[in-house]
């Protein structure tokens, strides 16, 4: 029974401790890691602030044991109606941040306490992994940005190796659906936005070069039957193929790579240079996702840096922009700007392209922003969403 | 052996549940999209289209639902009154938003894909649309409470709920429950 006993308690309090140690930025020292055996509890020794190699042994932090022995030793009685519980954190709290209180934590069913309760294998796990991990940490606790009031159960962490680009929330065990329905759609990961009043003055130049430029020019483009427009684009998007292709090499999408080629091919030769988009009709090429060095960088584990608003082109963000450079070179479009001819020409070869998509990127502009409160947040959250998504992929 | 027996029993009832469930949720969303889809083919323009189908959407879209996740936590500190013209407002602002997005004579082609149930009373249909010569991944988000009704949709990775979430975050940090209203009004009656 006290055996039984000891392996629950072992259980929870050590990732207690963990809790509280993490949250308080502290660090643990090699000489609080102890072992117990049926000799009793032993000091583990660290071998250069790790614990042994090969160690099949399960460790725990030596105060936290100490509590055990002392609450076993005096069995708690049941508390009275008068008794304040002390509150404790128990695993469950860990997906809210709001402490569980003890009697709460004995009134749920002993099933679910057990299921919630790591088992002492886990906890060898996670005090393996976390004890070298806080000692090779600075002091100090790392530089969180401070929630929002009213995100109260989703704490924002930084990404890993001190590269807090994206703001990233916890996830709950529970499918992603935090405890608090309300707050589902705190989760949305949004691109920290340092340089706001810079990027809302491009908003706002964008958003009348939208309205009086680009609007006014798309509608007279409009003009031209809709099989040339698509004629246009197509083969824009056919040109473009070495920016899809190298990128998806690049992510060790060779299955896409096999298939942008295959795309490119069918399109030039049955398409005739691409004006012709004969691959809709092949439904393997039909939806080839596209590749972006974006993307690329993204896969590499590059974060997003800030948010910026780019004059002309619109939302981005530090890493989508230097993608953007990226693809920029690997256009044939470029290759052949830089080749030598005249500036005259090299616009001639490229307007084309910007006013044909025009019409598509203001439809999602507008789509974006006409019924929107603050258009500018509603573009940075959808921008921060689509990019997530085409990283994901 | 007849514990084994309990939990290949309770295994079978769980999964016809979730088909059953998920057959029904994706039976009333491929109505309500045939249904919208003829009413927007047969609309003058997007204006005339939100005001014929908006009975069609308020059966099938749980608006109280969306709104209450677009402001989030601080919903709890609405009046009845307020969370109830709110309500009415974020309608109005959806439907445009999604009557905006038809262009009568224009039939999408839409292809469901297998719905899946992240929780139970929960089921997300993805689907591909081919609309005006290009494709979009849409998922539609439906939660089961009178009947099924869907609380979000996600067009291209992008949630709609969630992108009003972070402006209303803004506003409600600013002055509250009255900000936001005030927000939306303000949406409501800019011209279209």
């Amino acid at each position: 029974m006290n055996k039984k006993l000891i392996t629950l308690l072992v259980g929870i309090l050590p990732l207690t401790a963990f809790h509280k140690a993490t949250a308080a930025g502290g660090s643990a020292s090699g000489s609080d890691i102890v072992v117990i055996t049926k000799e009793g509890v032993k000091s583990v020794s660290l071998e250069g602030g790790r614990l042994p190699k090969n160690s099949t042994e399960t460790y725990f932090l030596k105060s936290e044991v100490e509590i055990k022995g002392r609450s076993v030793a005096k069995p708690i009685p049941n508390p009275s109606p008068k008794t304040k519980p002390k509150p404790v954190s128990s695993p469950l709290a860990q997906t809210t941040s709001k402490p569980v209180k003890a009697d709460k934590v004995a009134a749920l069913p002993q099933k679910l306490q057990s299921a919630s309760a790591p088992s002492p294998r886990n906890v060898k796990a996670i005090v393996k992994k976390e004890v070298p991990k806080r000692q090779s940490a600075p002091p100090q606790a790392p530089s969180v940005a401070k929630a929002p009031q009213s995100k109260p159960s989703a704490p924002q962490v930084p990404s890993g190796n001190g590269t807090a680009n994206i703001t990233i929330t916890k996830k709950s065990p529970a499918g992603g659906v935090p405890k608090d329905v309300l707050d589902e759609y705190s989760q949305v990961a949004l691109i920290p936005d340092v340089i706001e009043p810079l990027n809302r003055g491009f908003f706002w130049i964008n958003h009348q070069l939208y309205t009086f430029v680009f609007r006014p020019v798309s509608k007279v483009y409009g003009v031209l039957p809709k099989p040339a427009r698509t004629a246009v684009f197509n083969v824009y998007d056919n040109v473009e193929f070495p920016v899809r292709f190298v990128n998806d090499l690049l992510q060790l999408k060779f299955k896409n790579a096999d298939l942008e080629l295959r795309k490119f091919l069918v399109n030039s030769v049955a398409g005739v240079g691409g004006i012709m988009r004969v691959s809709d009709r092949i439904p393997a090429l039909a939806k080839v996702p596209s590749a972006d060095m974006g993307q690329t960088l993204a896969k590499w584990g590059v974060g997003h840096g800030c948010y910026i608003v780019l004059p002309v082109l619109g939302p981005s963000s530090a890493r989508d922009t230097v993608g953007r450079a990226g693809d920029y070179a690997l256009n044939p479009l470029t290759w052949v700007s830089f080749g030598g001819i005249s500036a005259g020409a090299s616009i001639a070869m490229t307007a084309p392209n910007a006013i044909n998509t025009m019409d598509a990127r203001i439809d999602t502009y507008d789509t974006v922003t006409k019924n929107a409160i603050d258009p500018y947040q509603a573009v940075r959250s959808g921008y921060s969403q689509y990019r997530k998504k085409a990283a994901s992929e | 052996m007849r514990s084994l027996f309990l939990f290949l029993a309770s295994l079978a009832i769980t999964q016809s549940y979730l088909s059953a469930s998920t057959i029904e949720a994706e039976k009333c969303l491929k109505k309500a999209v045939s249904e919208v889809a003829q009413i927007a083919d047969h609309a003058a323009n997007s204006g005339e289209l939100a005001l014929s189908v908006r009975p069609v959407l308020v059966n099938i879209i749980s608006f109280e639902i969306m709104t209450r996740r677009a402001v989030g936590p601080g919903w709890r500190e609405f009046t009845g009154a307020q969370q109830k013209e709110a309500t009415d407002l974020f309608t109005t602002l959806i439907i445009r938003t999604y009557a905006s997005k038809f262009t009568p004579g224009e039939f999408p082609e839409i292809t469901y894909k297998t719905p899946i149930s992240p929780l139970p009373g929960r089921v997300e249909i993805s689907t591909s649309i081919l609309y005006k010569g290009s494709y979009y991944e849409v998922i539609y988000r439906q939660e089961e409470s009178v009947a099924w009704r869907i609380t979000d949709v996600v067009i291209e990775g992008v949630s709609m709920i969630a992108t009003y979430r972070t402006q209303f975050d803004a506003q409600f940090k600013q002055g509250g429950a009255p900000a936001v209203i005030s927000a939306l009004k303000k949406s409501v009656a800019a011209p279209q």
